[in-house]
């Protein structure tokens, strides 16, 4: 209850930051460029826009994860806000809860709108599959996960420090499919450990990329498309379960 | 204990990273109920640590405390609480009117009478001209009274307003200190901190001083500025009767052609009217004296004099 | 006491939670590469990457008048980049096999062969564009016709090549064969720009039948083709 109380009122407060509109007014403006470039694409320009379309999504959907994941909790804690709401019968893990399911909702409306458009300028082409919108739906999730790491960064560090180690971690993640390689290669038992335990405990993100395929109209099996979106739902309450563990004993001074 | 609206013992934070100095040092405070306590002191006296404290938004190092009977950590006992933070800074997005209907939602307020208490608190406070507007356009003075409104939205029993005053124009702190007289006589406690000392006096019946840390006094504010000296003002005195005088009364000095006279006991008050009179002297004035609050302060800290800005070295 | 407990259910969740995320890991990675699903780097930008390039490598080759060795150099390695980014890119491999086909053979043949280990069963185009390089310009036939099986096991292969497998095993190739093939991709094809490569070598074919060849069925068939694609 009190969660939803909390979540909704900064989703509102995120929704008058218009900011977030002009991304996704980028974006749809960044897809509609894309057709442009038929002429130029040697009858490609479906895959082309395709591509564009998705990656654009992609990109200012996890823009606006790491911007608001890792402003949401930090500016409550920067602007003492929280101290008002503490001193109220509102619990610790309540307000977390609350502030992580005000990023989820704004993510969502901006992955929809973003979504949405594209899909629209897609079936005027008269490209539109359905696998499009599995591709949409696991940029989504990887968006999810990355708010969920900048809120636990942002339990103990600034608003702005959070916001760079979740862009790192972002990197990170699109990297580590390249670590089982390279520790098959390392002869030594400590570093090949270290690379298992890098491999399992960064997010894999490469997972949510399934853009390549869904482009080119290839199969992507159903199950794993379950299977990451699980993975992201997993790794995602990890985070939050963290964070509520810092945030339990964190003086609001 | 009931009788009580805040109790500590022992209550102490030292603060990570802070050296090891202690931000509070064996706080052991008893807060009675209906009461305006002003809790004063220099900056970073452990004001603010001590309402922080009272609220559970921070931990003790050690020492427990409880507000209105029940230990600080069980969530239940805030919904009869309200605070005002210093220098508060508000969800600037929102209208008056949204920012306290908020509020209201988190207390699980009924829809009704949340809209009820909502238009109460803009009246109380006089905002009900600007509640559609965003507390981003706030004056300071606003965003003051709408954080009071904010702290009464559930009729809490027990208030804690930290420095609600300073930074305000006098219209502004006239405002604040008639707000805080209204809600005093709704019969609810209020837990004040300042080092204004002027609106202290204005408004407590109770002060606690703090200083470093630790709690140097505490007790009714009338009782504690009460003296026994009396001022006795005269003329037409000689040297010789001055002289005589002056071995009897505890001060006195010259003021154009009056005399006047510091007695240290109303007991000797007449006998020094008498000697006056025997002496052929005038009497003008008798006046019991009574320290003013800044005077009791400066002693209780022991400073020559008070700048409310001035920093404890670190 | 009950707040201890809490805590302690917390991190007991937390760490269930993290010994969880090793055999949901594992099963991912195990559906990925049964479905062919490789990885690539930049970013999960991979694919706008290779679309820049893409267009990049277009734009090249259309100002480029001539495919010199140099320019067909160039090319192949740009679409060797664009197809290390995003190895499903079938047009890529396709445009490519057939620029570098005249200058570069073996060229074409390392990226065709390329797109069509990267995407098995995925396009006839690849392998046919393979054999008929191999036949016409290595000479190598047996390559030839091993591509040309791989292209008839598509679906959407269309019967000429069929024909012309059937031939190709048992005789050397003529002006006849290479014109049928040529006319072949010429109406296939979707993309203007195989298109317009098609219709340079058909150019060229019919030009040369016509100078050279006494078979008067051949030399009316080039003439009626010349017409078709000057309209």
């Amino acid at each position: 209850m009190n969660i939803w109380t909390i979540g909704v009122n900064s989703f509102k407060r995120l929704m008058r930051s218009k900011i977030l509109y002009v991304m996704a007014v980028f974006c749809l403006i960044t897809i509609a460029y894309a057709s442009l470039y038929g002429t130029l694409t040697a009858g490609q320009e479906g895959k082309l826009m395709k591509d564009v379309g998705l990656a654009g999504i992609a990109a200012f959907s996890i823009l606006v994860a790491i911007l608001v994941g890792s402003t949401v909790v930090a500016k409550e804690i920067e602007s003492k806000t929280i101290q008002i709401l503490l001193a109220k019968p509102v619990k610790k893990h309540e307000f977390l809860l609350g502030e992580f399911l005000a990023a989820a909702l704004t993510i969502l409306m901006m992955t929809a709108i973003m979504g949405v458009g594209f899909l629209i300028i897609v079936a005027i082409k008269g490209i539109a599959t359905a696998a499009l919108v599995n591709g949409v739906v696991l940029v989504f999730f990887e968006a999810i996960l990355l708010a969920s790491i900048a809120i636990f960064f942002s339990t103990f560090f600034s608003g702005m420090v959070a916001s760079v180690f979740t862009f790192i971690i972002f990197v990170f993640g699109h990297l580590t499919y390249q670590l089982p390689f390279l520790v098959q290669r390392a002869g030594n038992v400590v570093v090949k450990f270290f690379g298992n335990l890098l491999y399992f405990a960064l997010p894999n993100l490469q997972y949510f990329n399934i853009r390549g395929p869904v482009a080119h109209n290839l199969n992507v099996p159903g199950s794993m498309i379950f299977a990451v979106i699980v993975y992201g739902l997993l790794y995602s309450s990890i985070m939050i379960l963290a964070s509520a563990l810092v945030f339990k004993s964190k003086d609001f001074a | 204990m009931t009788s009580l609206a805040i109790k500590t013992e022992n209550l102490t934070k030292v603060y990570r990273g802070g050296r090891g100095t202690k931000a509070l040092d064996n706080l052991n405070l008893e807060v009675p109920v209906n009461q305006i306590y002003g809790f004063l002191g220099p900056n970073a006296a452990g004001k603010t640590t001590t309402i922080k404290l009272l609220l559970n938004l921070i931990a003790p190092t050690s020492g427990r405390a409880w507000v209105l009977g029940k230990e600080v950590s069980e969530t239940d006992v805030r919904k009869d609480l309200g605070f005002l933070p210093e220098n508060p800074y508000f969800y600037e997005d929102l209208s008056a009117e949204e920012f306290l209907d908020f509020f209201g939602k988190i207390f699980h307020i009924p829809r009704r009478d949340r809209v009820n208490k909502v238009e109460q608190l803009l009246t109380l406070v006089g905002l009900t001209e600007e509640r559609k507007q965003i507390l981003r356009r706030f004056s300071r003075g606003m965003l003051q009274r709408i954080g009071i409104a904010q702290a009464l939205i559930n009729d809490p029993k027990l208030i804690f307003l930290d420095e609600p005053i300073t930074g305000l124009d006098p219209m502004g702190r006239k405002e604040i200190r008639n707000i805080i007289s209204k809600v005093r006589a709704e019969g609810k406690t209020i837990f004040f901190c300042s080092h204004v000392l002027h609106d202290v006096e204005l408004m407590c019946d109770h002060i606690g001083i703090l200083c470093e840390g630790r709690l140097i006094t505490t007790g009714k504010l009338d009782e504690l500025l009460a003296t026994k000296e009396v001022e006795i003002s005269a003329e037409g005195l000689r040297g010789e009767a001055l002289a005589k005088l002056e071995g009897r009364v505890k001060k006195l000095r010259k003021e154009e052609n009056r005399i006047i006279f510091d007695v240290e006991e109303e007991a000797l008050a007449d006998e020094v009217v008498g000697l006056i009179k025997h002496y052929g002297g005038k009497r003008l004035s008798i006046v019991p004296k009574k320290e003013s609050l800044e005077d009791f302060f400066l002693k209780a800290i022991g400073r020559e004099e008070y700048k409310p800005d001035e920093r404890r070295e670190k | 006491m009950a707040k201890i407990n809490r805590k302690k259910l917390a991190i007991l969740i937390l760490v269930c939670l993290v010994i969880l995320l090793v055999p949901c890991s594992l099963t991912i990675d195990k559906v990925r590469v049964a479905a062919n699903l490789s990885e690539r780097g930049a970013l999960g930008f991979n694919n706008l990457m290779a679309d820049v390039l893409w267009v990049e490598t277009i734009q090249y080759m259309g100002e480029a008048k001539k495919i010199t060795d140099e320019i067909a150099t160039t090319i192949y390695q740009k679409i060797e980049r664009i197809t290390d980014l995003d190895p499903h890119f079938i047009m890529a491999y396709r445009l490519a096999g057939l620029t570098l086909s005249n200058k570069r053979p073996e060229l074409s043949i390392r990226i065709l062969s390329k797109g069509l280990e990267n995407n098995p069963g995925a396009s006839w185009e690849i392998p046919f564009y393979a054999g008929v390089i191999s036949y016409f310009r290595l000479e190598d036939y047996r390559g030839a016709v091993r591509y040309l099986e791989a292209a008839t096991t598509h679906p959407e292969c269309p019967d000429f090549i069929k024909r012309f497998l059937a031939r190709a095993t048992t005789e050397v190739g003529s002006y006849k064969d290479a014109l049928l093939l040529w006319e072949g991709i010429y109406e296939e094809t979707e993309s203007p720009t195989e298109r317009g490569i098609a219709a340079r070598h058909l150019i060229r074919l019919c030009s040369q039948i016509m100078e050279i060849s006494t078979d008067r069925n051949l030399v009316a068939k080039a003439k009626a083709i010349l017409r078709k694609i000057s309209e």
